[in-house]
């Protein structure tokens, strides 16, 4: 009986390793650390005197939460005109991984 | 045999060292390069030094998330923060408390929203970057004060975390005055 346990959750344990990685949007990534920035949209738009930042976040693949959208971003520093985007993909051995948008604009 | 199973194992163990060596240090190394952005502007540098947790309320536990964005050839710096209430309140000024001094500023409401079961206010306010400078050169955690018309919300932050937070943001701002 404690045989059958243990062999569940090891398959358990396999399967939330093998299955439930923390991946994340990135142009590039490692397998052991990433934390990369990259562009995401530029528009017509002049000058940029405000920066606003949203984020969403995945734990071992198995929960991910959060509102990484531009508008969130934007209604964060009050910009109505966008002039560009940028992105930043961090993630910690597949087990932790965050999505940060940041917008420029006025 | 046996042998050849002790050299695996050693050899899985120097791998698994020098991977664990590596990952440390690409993460604990002090590169404030994660924690801020700049963008080069017409008018200056545009620097966002990323939101900042740490600050809250010791009876209810409420707490605020503050961002700091500053263009260089500007005086001010913005200061825009998230604050978690389940309070209905509207906020009028903010003041950040040190041993040493106490600034001031009226805030601009950016939106309200809900989170969970509180309120999200999110507010902006202007400071000078002089004194934005001087209130994380100071040793001691600070307080910050949120006035509003039903009273005052004091939020406290702990002095490990004041430590480790005020050390990187003034390097932050010193780069920001070398680049001036």
């Amino acid at each position: 009986m404690l045989k059958e346990i243990k062999t569940c959750f090891a398959l358990l344990a396999v399967l939330v390793f093998m299955s439930s990685c923390a991946t994340v949007k990135s142009p590039l990534s490692g397998m052991w650390y990433t934390n990369v920035k990259a562009p995401v949209a530029v528009t017509g738009n002049s000058n940029s005197t405000k920066v606003g930042s949203s984020e969403a976040t995945s734990i071992l693949g198995l929960v991910a939460k959060g509102d990484a959208s531009i508008d969130a971003a934007a209604k964060s520093a009050g910009i109505t005109k966008i002039h560009h985007v940028d992105e930043q993909s961090t993630n910690i051995l597949v087990l932790f991984a965050k999505y940060k948008v940041f917008v420029y604009g006025e | 045999m046996v042998n050849n199973q002790i050299k695996l194992a050693c050899l899985a163990r120097q791998h698994l060292i020098v991977s664990l060596l590596l990952l440390v240090s690409s993460i604990n190394g002090q590169n404030i390069s994660k924690y801020y952005t700049s963008s080069l502007q017409e008018k200056g540098t545009l620097y966002f030094i990323l939101p900042q947790m740490g600050f809250e309320n010791s009876n209810n536990k409420n707490k605020l998330i503050y961002d700091i964005t500053y263009r260089t050839k500007n005086d001010t710096v913005t200061l825009n923060f998230s604050y978690f209430d389940k309070l209905d309140i509207t906020l009028d000024s903010i003041a950040l408390v040190n041993v040493n001094q106490e600034l001031s500023s009226s805030l601009e409401k950016l939106y309200i929203e809900t989170k969970k079961s509180k309120w999200h206010y999110r507010y902006s306010s202007q400071f000078l970057f002089a004194d934005i400078n001087t209130f994380f050169n100071q040793p001691g955690p600070p307080k910050i004060i949120l006035y509003n018309r039903q009273g005052t919300v004091e939020l406290n932050i702990k002095t490990k975390t004041w430590k480790k937070q005020s050390s990187l943001i003034k390097k932050i701002l010193a780069l920001i005055k070398f680049n001036k």
